[in-house]
Protein backbone atom coordinates (compact mmCIF):
# COMPACT_ATOMS: atom_id res chain seq x y z
CA UNK A 1 0.00 0.00 0.00
CA UNK A 2 1.61 3.57 -1.05
CA UNK A 3 2.27 5.59 2.11
CA UNK A 4 1.30 8.80 -0.15
CA UNK A 5 -2.23 10.43 -0.32
CA UNK A 6 -4.42 8.93 -3.11
CA UNK A 7 -3.30 11.88 -5.62
CA UNK A 8 0.55 10.73 -4.72
CA UNK A 9 -0.10 6.50 -5.09
CA UNK A 10 2.28 6.30 -7.72
CA UNK A 11 5.21 7.98 -6.06
CA UNK A 12 6.77 4.34 -4.73
CA UNK A 13 6.52 3.26 -8.58
CA UNK A 14 7.61 6.52 -9.70
CA UNK A 15 11.06 6.71 -7.39
CA UNK A 16 11.54 3.09 -8.21
CA UNK A 17 11.34 3.79 -11.90
CA UNK A 18 13.81 7.37 -11.29
CA UNK A 19 15.83 4.76 -9.63
CA UNK A 20 16.46 2.57 -12.76
CA UNK A 21 16.90 5.59 -14.64
CA UNK A 22 19.33 7.49 -12.53
CA UNK A 23 20.84 4.51 -11.31
CA UNK A 24 21.16 6.49 -7.67
CA UNK A 25 19.03 6.30 -4.69
CA UNK A 26 19.68 10.26 -4.24
CA UNK A 27 19.69 10.93 -8.02
CA UNK A 28 16.36 8.98 -8.09
CA UNK A 29 14.72 11.46 -4.88
CA UNK A 30 15.91 14.54 -6.43
CA UNK A 31 13.97 13.25 -9.97
CA UNK A 32 10.84 11.98 -8.10
CA UNK A 33 10.89 15.93 -6.26
CA UNK A 34 11.24 17.73 -9.15
CA UNK A 35 8.64 15.87 -11.05
CA UNK A 36 6.46 16.79 -8.04
CA UNK A 37 7.24 19.98 -7.74
CA UNK A 38 6.45 20.84 -11.55
CA UNK A 39 3.31 18.81 -11.50
CA UNK A 40 1.61 20.44 -8.30
CA UNK A 41 2.19 23.93 -9.26
CA UNK A 42 0.47 22.86 -12.78
CA UNK A 43 -3.32 24.11 -12.09
CA UNK A 44 -4.44 22.04 -14.97
CA UNK A 45 -4.02 18.89 -13.74
CA UNK A 46 -6.52 18.29 -10.92
CA UNK A 47 -7.22 14.73 -12.75
CA UNK A 48 -5.05 11.79 -10.62
CA UNK A 49 -4.48 9.47 -13.78
CA UNK A 50 -3.62 12.89 -16.26
CA UNK A 51 -1.14 13.86 -13.37
CA UNK A 52 0.26 10.93 -13.43
CA UNK A 53 0.61 10.41 -17.07
CA UNK A 54 2.63 14.32 -17.26
CA UNK A 55 4.56 12.95 -14.20
CA UNK A 56 6.21 10.05 -15.73
CA UNK A 57 6.71 11.46 -19.23
CA UNK A 58 8.47 14.30 -17.59
CA UNK A 59 10.67 11.36 -15.32
CA UNK A 60 11.22 9.78 -18.49
CA UNK A 61 12.44 13.14 -20.35
CA UNK A 62 14.89 13.99 -17.12
CA UNK A 63 15.73 10.56 -16.49
CA UNK A 64 17.15 9.67 -20.15
CA UNK A 65 19.93 12.44 -19.37
CA UNK A 66 21.31 10.25 -16.64
CA UNK A 67 24.38 8.61 -16.97
CA UNK A 68 24.82 5.11 -16.65
CA UNK A 69 26.62 4.42 -13.48
CA UNK A 70 29.46 2.54 -13.03
CA UNK A 71 28.31 0.24 -10.49
CA UNK A 72 25.71 -0.08 -7.53
CA UNK A 73 26.49 1.97 -3.85
CA UNK A 74 23.17 0.91 -2.07
CA UNK A 75 21.40 -2.34 -1.83
CA UNK A 76 18.42 -0.28 -3.72
CA UNK A 77 20.94 0.30 -6.41
CA UNK A 78 22.35 -3.07 -6.52
CA UNK A 79 18.33 -4.53 -7.01
CA UNK A 80 17.79 -2.79 -9.83
CA UNK A 81 21.10 -2.63 -11.34
CA UNK A 82 20.76 -4.91 -13.94
CA UNK A 83 17.59 -2.78 -15.30
CA UNK A 84 19.85 0.36 -15.06
CA UNK A 85 22.30 -1.03 -17.62
CA UNK A 86 19.70 -1.41 -20.29
CA UNK A 87 19.28 0.43 -23.25
CA UNK A 88 17.24 3.16 -23.76
CA UNK A 89 13.99 3.16 -24.74
CA UNK A 90 13.97 -0.54 -23.52
CA UNK A 91 14.84 0.32 -20.05
CA UNK A 92 11.96 2.83 -20.00
CA UNK A 93 9.56 0.22 -21.83
CA UNK A 94 10.23 -3.18 -20.14
CA UNK A 95 10.57 -1.13 -16.50
CA UNK A 96 7.45 0.48 -16.93
CA UNK A 97 5.73 -2.55 -18.57
CA UNK A 98 6.40 -4.79 -15.47
CA UNK A 99 5.78 -1.77 -12.50
CA UNK A 100 1.68 -1.95 -14.14
CA UNK A 101 1.44 1.56 -13.62
CA UNK A 102 0.37 2.03 -17.64
CA UNK A 103 -2.04 0.00 -19.39
CA UNK A 104 -0.35 -0.71 -23.42
CA UNK A 105 -2.28 1.76 -25.05
CA UNK A 106 -0.95 4.71 -22.29
CA UNK A 107 2.39 3.10 -22.35
CA UNK A 108 2.83 3.46 -25.73
CA UNK A 109 1.58 7.06 -25.94
CA UNK A 110 3.70 8.29 -22.80
CA UNK A 111 7.13 6.52 -24.89
CA UNK A 112 5.80 8.39 -28.00
CA UNK A 113 6.08 5.03 -29.53
CA UNK A 114 3.08 2.46 -31.87
CA UNK A 115 1.76 -0.16 -29.98
CA UNK A 116 4.77 -2.83 -32.36
CA UNK A 117 7.08 -0.31 -31.56
CA UNK A 118 6.67 -0.71 -28.06
CA UNK A 119 6.02 -4.38 -28.72
CA UNK A 120 9.20 -4.57 -30.08
CA UNK A 121 11.34 -2.39 -27.07
CA UNK A 122 9.95 -4.78 -24.62
CA UNK A 123 10.95 -8.11 -26.74
CA UNK A 124 14.44 -6.85 -27.45
CA UNK A 125 14.33 -6.20 -23.01
CA UNK A 126 13.38 -9.28 -22.53
CA UNK A 127 16.12 -11.18 -24.73
CA UNK A 128 18.81 -8.80 -23.06
CA UNK A 129 16.89 -10.24 -20.11
CA UNK A 130 16.79 -13.31 -20.40
CA UNK A 131 20.66 -13.92 -19.56
CA UNK A 132 20.49 -12.44 -16.50
CA UNK A 133 17.18 -13.85 -14.69
CA UNK A 134 16.76 -16.94 -16.57
CA UNK A 135 19.78 -18.42 -14.06
CA UNK A 136 17.25 -16.78 -10.90
CA UNK A 137 14.67 -18.44 -11.89
CA UNK B 1 -8.50 -13.42 -33.06
CA UNK B 2 -5.45 -15.37 -34.48
CA UNK B 3 -2.76 -16.32 -32.08
CA UNK B 4 -0.39 -14.37 -33.78
CA UNK B 5 -2.50 -10.62 -32.77
CA UNK B 6 -3.23 -12.59 -29.40
CA UNK B 7 1.02 -12.65 -29.40
CA UNK B 8 1.01 -9.13 -30.32
CA UNK B 9 -1.44 -8.16 -28.04
CA UNK B 10 0.06 -10.04 -24.37
CA UNK B 11 3.35 -8.52 -25.65
CA UNK B 12 2.46 -5.31 -24.91
CA UNK B 13 -0.20 -5.61 -21.85
CA UNK B 14 1.64 -5.72 -18.23
CA UNK B 15 0.88 -8.67 -16.17
CA UNK B 16 -2.05 -6.89 -13.82
CA UNK B 17 -4.31 -6.18 -17.22
CA UNK B 18 -4.16 -9.85 -18.49
CA UNK B 19 -6.86 -10.76 -16.70
CA UNK B 20 -9.25 -8.89 -18.44
CA UNK B 21 -11.87 -10.52 -20.83
CA UNK B 22 -9.37 -9.71 -23.91
CA UNK B 23 -6.34 -11.06 -22.62
CA UNK B 24 -8.13 -14.33 -21.24
CA UNK B 25 -9.51 -14.38 -25.35
CA UNK B 26 -6.13 -13.88 -26.01
CA UNK B 27 -4.55 -16.46 -23.93
CA UNK B 28 -7.49 -19.38 -25.72
CA UNK B 29 -6.37 -18.27 -29.09
CA UNK B 30 -2.85 -18.40 -28.75
CA UNK B 31 -3.31 -22.16 -26.95
CA UNK B 32 -3.90 -22.88 -30.43
CA UNK B 33 0.00 -22.24 -31.23
CA UNK B 34 2.05 -24.28 -29.14
CA UNK B 35 4.70 -22.29 -30.32
CA UNK B 36 3.57 -19.09 -29.54
CA UNK B 37 2.25 -20.35 -26.58
CA UNK B 38 5.83 -21.38 -25.43
CA UNK B 39 7.17 -18.28 -26.16
CA UNK B 40 4.26 -16.54 -24.41
CA UNK B 41 4.62 -18.67 -21.32
CA UNK B 42 8.70 -17.43 -21.82
CA UNK B 43 7.89 -13.93 -21.55
CA UNK B 44 5.63 -14.33 -18.98
CA UNK B 45 7.68 -15.57 -16.52
CA UNK B 46 10.42 -13.10 -17.51
CA UNK B 47 8.15 -10.42 -16.86
CA UNK B 48 6.83 -12.09 -13.69
CA UNK B 49 10.91 -12.20 -12.41
CA UNK B 50 11.54 -8.48 -13.39
CA UNK B 51 8.27 -7.37 -11.79
CA UNK B 52 8.80 -9.18 -8.29
CA UNK B 53 12.24 -7.61 -8.22
CA UNK B 54 10.41 -4.27 -8.80
CA UNK B 55 8.17 -4.79 -6.12
CA UNK B 56 9.87 -6.42 -3.47
CA UNK B 57 12.62 -3.56 -3.48
CA UNK B 58 11.75 -1.94 -0.13
CA UNK B 59 12.05 2.01 -1.02
CA UNK B 60 14.35 3.31 2.16
CA UNK B 61 12.94 5.14 4.70
CA UNK B 62 15.15 8.26 4.57
CA UNK B 63 13.55 8.36 0.80
CA UNK B 64 9.88 7.96 2.27
CA UNK B 65 10.08 10.96 4.38
CA UNK B 66 11.80 13.20 2.17
CA UNK B 67 8.91 12.41 -0.40
CA UNK B 68 6.14 12.74 2.43
CA UNK B 69 7.79 16.32 3.10
CA UNK B 70 7.27 17.05 -0.63
CA UNK B 71 4.32 15.76 -0.60
CA UNK B 72 3.38 18.07 2.64
CA UNK B 73 4.88 20.89 1.36
CA UNK B 74 3.43 20.72 -2.24
CA UNK B 75 0.25 20.25 -0.55
CA UNK B 76 0.32 23.64 1.35
CA UNK B 77 1.81 25.03 -1.42
CA UNK B 78 -0.53 23.98 -4.26
CA UNK B 79 -3.97 24.22 -2.84
CA UNK B 80 -6.46 24.58 -5.40
CA UNK B 81 -6.73 27.80 -6.95
CA UNK B 82 -9.72 29.56 -8.85
CA UNK B 83 -9.45 28.64 -12.48
CA UNK B 84 -12.49 28.87 -14.77
CA UNK B 85 -11.62 26.00 -16.89
CA UNK B 86 -11.20 23.82 -14.23
CA UNK B 87 -13.94 21.03 -14.57
CA UNK B 88 -15.00 20.86 -10.71
CA UNK B 89 -15.07 24.76 -10.75
CA UNK B 90 -17.06 24.99 -13.93
CA UNK B 91 -19.24 21.87 -12.46
CA UNK B 92 -19.69 24.37 -9.16
CA UNK B 93 -20.28 27.73 -11.34
CA UNK B 94 -23.10 25.47 -13.45
CA UNK B 95 -24.88 24.35 -10.61
CA UNK B 96 -25.17 27.78 -8.66
CA UNK B 97 -26.30 29.31 -11.84
CA UNK B 98 -29.33 26.13 -12.34
CA UNK B 99 -29.71 26.89 -8.48
CA UNK B 100 -30.59 30.50 -8.99
CA UNK B 101 -32.38 30.10 -11.77
CA UNK B 102 -34.61 27.96 -10.20
CA UNK B 103 -35.05 29.76 -7.07
CA UNK B 104 -35.97 32.91 -9.31
CA UNK B 105 -38.18 30.66 -11.47
CA UNK B 106 -40.08 29.27 -7.89
CA UNK B 107 -40.47 33.03 -6.54
CA UNK B 108 -41.74 34.56 -9.41
CA UNK B 109 -43.66 31.83 -10.26
CA UNK B 110 -45.22 32.26 -7.01
CA UNK B 111 -45.79 35.94 -7.04
CA UNK B 112 -48.82 36.17 -8.86
CA UNK B 113 -50.32 33.10 -7.76
CA UNK B 114 -53.59 32.77 -5.11
CA UNK B 115 -51.86 30.37 -2.67
CA UNK B 116 -53.45 26.76 -2.28
CA UNK B 117 -53.64 27.27 1.67
CA UNK B 118 -55.32 30.68 1.60
CA UNK B 119 -58.05 28.89 -0.83
CA UNK B 120 -58.89 25.66 1.15
CA UNK B 121 -59.45 28.39 4.34
CA UNK B 122 -61.41 30.81 1.72
CA UNK B 123 -63.34 27.11 0.62
CA UNK B 124 -63.86 26.61 4.57
CA UNK B 125 -64.90 29.78 5.35
CA UNK B 126 -67.77 30.24 2.00
CA UNK B 127 -69.55 26.81 3.42
CA UNK B 128 -70.11 27.91 6.93
CA UNK B 129 -73.53 29.27 7.33
CA UNK B 130 -75.45 32.21 9.21
CA UNK B 131 -76.16 29.82 12.15
CA UNK B 132 -72.62 29.30 13.09
CA UNK B 133 -72.00 32.51 13.74
CA UNK B 134 -72.21 34.22 17.04
CA UNK B 135 -73.81 37.47 17.14
CA UNK B 136 -72.37 40.50 17.11
CA UNK B 137 -73.77 44.24 15.93
CA UNK B 138 -70.26 46.06 15.27
CA UNK B 139 -68.15 47.54 12.71
CA UNK B 140 -65.55 44.96 11.38
CA UNK B 141 -62.45 47.52 12.34
CA UNK B 142 -64.52 47.66 16.42
CA UNK B 143 -63.96 44.05 16.70
CA UNK B 144 -60.38 43.10 17.82
CA UNK B 145 -61.39 42.86 21.60
CA UNK B 146 -64.03 40.95 20.81
CA UNK B 147 -61.66 38.28 19.19
CA UNK B 148 -58.81 38.82 21.70
CA UNK B 149 -61.86 37.99 24.49
CA UNK B 150 -61.99 34.38 22.02
CA UNK B 151 -58.57 33.89 21.97
CA UNK B 152 -57.64 35.62 18.70
CA UNK B 153 -55.14 38.41 19.55
CA UNK B 154 -53.81 39.45 16.10
CA UNK B 155 -57.11 40.22 14.57
CA UNK B 156 -56.66 43.56 11.61
CA UNK B 157 -58.73 44.94 9.57
CA UNK B 158 -57.37 46.93 6.64
CA UNK B 159 -58.98 50.40 7.17
CA UNK B 160 -60.92 50.34 3.98
CA UNK B 161 -63.11 47.95 5.11
CA UNK B 162 -62.69 48.59 8.70
CA UNK B 163 -66.14 50.58 8.58
CA UNK B 164 -68.46 47.37 6.86
CA UNK B 165 -71.10 46.53 9.61
CA UNK B 166 -70.24 43.02 11.20
CA UNK B 167 -73.73 40.58 11.67
CA UNK B 168 -71.65 37.82 13.00
CA UNK B 169 -68.21 36.54 14.37
CA UNK B 170 -66.59 33.03 15.20
CA UNK B 171 -63.36 31.32 14.98
CA UNK B 172 -62.37 28.15 13.12
CA UNK B 173 -59.50 26.22 12.97
CA UNK B 174 -57.60 25.31 9.45
CA UNK B 175 -54.49 22.92 9.83
CA UNK B 176 -54.94 23.47 13.52
CA UNK B 177 -54.54 27.61 12.92
CA UNK B 178 -57.23 29.87 14.34
CA UNK B 179 -58.99 31.63 11.43
CA UNK B 180 -61.17 34.75 12.50
CA UNK B 181 -64.01 35.00 10.23
CA UNK B 182 -67.02 37.89 9.67
CA UNK B 183 -69.98 38.06 8.00
CA UNK B 184 -70.72 40.83 6.30
CA UNK B 185 -74.48 41.29 5.31
CA UNK B 186 -73.41 43.98 2.78
CA UNK B 187 -72.54 41.86 -0.79
CA UNK B 188 -73.23 38.84 1.14
CA UNK B 189 -69.55 38.58 2.44
CA UNK B 190 -66.99 37.31 4.34
CA UNK B 191 -64.02 38.32 5.83
CA UNK B 192 -61.34 36.01 7.08
CA UNK B 193 -58.49 37.21 9.06
CA UNK B 194 -54.96 34.49 9.72
CA UNK B 195 -51.45 34.34 10.96
CA UNK B 196 -50.03 33.49 7.07
CA UNK B 197 -46.48 32.19 8.41
CA UNK B 198 -47.49 29.15 10.00
CA UNK B 199 -49.06 27.73 6.94
CA UNK B 200 -46.34 29.23 4.78
CA UNK B 201 -48.47 31.41 2.74
CA UNK B 202 -46.84 34.52 1.33
CA UNK B 203 -48.66 37.24 -0.51
CA UNK B 204 -45.57 39.49 -2.20
CA UNK B 205 -45.66 42.36 -2.26
CA UNK B 206 -47.10 43.10 1.23
CA UNK B 207 -49.97 44.64 0.52
CA UNK B 208 -50.53 44.20 -2.84
CA UNK B 209 -54.14 41.94 -3.82
CA UNK B 210 -54.42 38.39 -5.31
CA UNK B 211 -57.61 36.97 -6.54
CA UNK B 212 -58.72 33.74 -7.95
CA UNK B 213 -62.28 32.00 -7.97
CA UNK B 214 -63.61 28.55 -6.69
CA UNK B 215 -66.55 26.25 -6.82
CA UNK B 216 -67.80 28.01 -9.54
CA UNK B 217 -69.83 30.64 -7.75
CA UNK B 218 -66.97 32.34 -5.00
CA UNK B 219 -64.72 34.54 -5.67
CA UNK B 220 -61.62 35.44 -3.28
CA UNK B 221 -59.13 37.82 -3.14
CA UNK B 222 -56.67 38.34 -0.33
CA UNK B 223 -53.64 40.51 0.74
CA UNK B 224 -50.97 40.13 3.62
CA UNK B 225 -50.45 43.52 5.94
CA UNK B 226 -48.72 43.82 9.13
CA UNK B 227 -47.89 40.33 8.99
CA UNK B 228 -51.84 39.07 8.57
CA UNK B 229 -53.64 37.97 5.64
CA UNK B 230 -56.65 39.74 4.76
CA UNK B 231 -59.50 37.74 2.80
CA UNK B 232 -62.46 38.62 1.58
CA UNK B 233 -64.80 36.37 0.00
CA UNK B 234 -68.04 36.99 -1.89
CA UNK B 235 -70.26 34.83 -4.01
CA UNK B 236 -69.30 36.28 -7.12
CA UNK B 237 -66.22 36.51 -9.67
CA UNK B 238 -63.19 38.37 -9.58
CA UNK B 239 -64.19 41.22 -11.15
CA UNK B 240 -66.46 41.40 -8.90
CA UNK B 241 -64.16 41.43 -6.27
CA UNK B 242 -61.76 43.58 -7.88
CA UNK B 243 -63.98 46.52 -8.07
CA UNK B 244 -65.12 46.20 -4.64
CA UNK B 245 -61.86 46.10 -3.63
CA UNK B 246 -61.03 49.34 -5.57
CA UNK B 247 -63.55 51.26 -4.05
CA UNK B 248 -64.53 49.61 -0.73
Amino acid sequence: MSPYPQEWSFLTEAWKFALVLTGREAAATALVSGALGAVSKRADLHETERAKRVFFSMLCREGAKAAVVAGPETPAEQALFFLHRLPEPSRQAITLFCLGVFSGEHLAGLLGKSEPELARCLDEARQRLHPILAPIS
Amino acid sequence: MSPKSARQFLAIHPPETRDSRKAVRARDALAKSPVLFAEYEAQAALDRETGSVLAGLEVPPAVIGELDARVAASAAHGKRRFNPRDPAMLAVAIGFLLLVVLLAWHFLGRAGVFPEEALTIAAEGAKLRTEQFEVVEEKAGALDDWFVLKGFDRFHIPARFANYQAAGARIFKAENRPVAVLAIPENYMFFLIFDPAPLGIGIHPEGSWQFTEFDYKYAAAIREEKGMCFMIVIKGTSKDLARLVENP
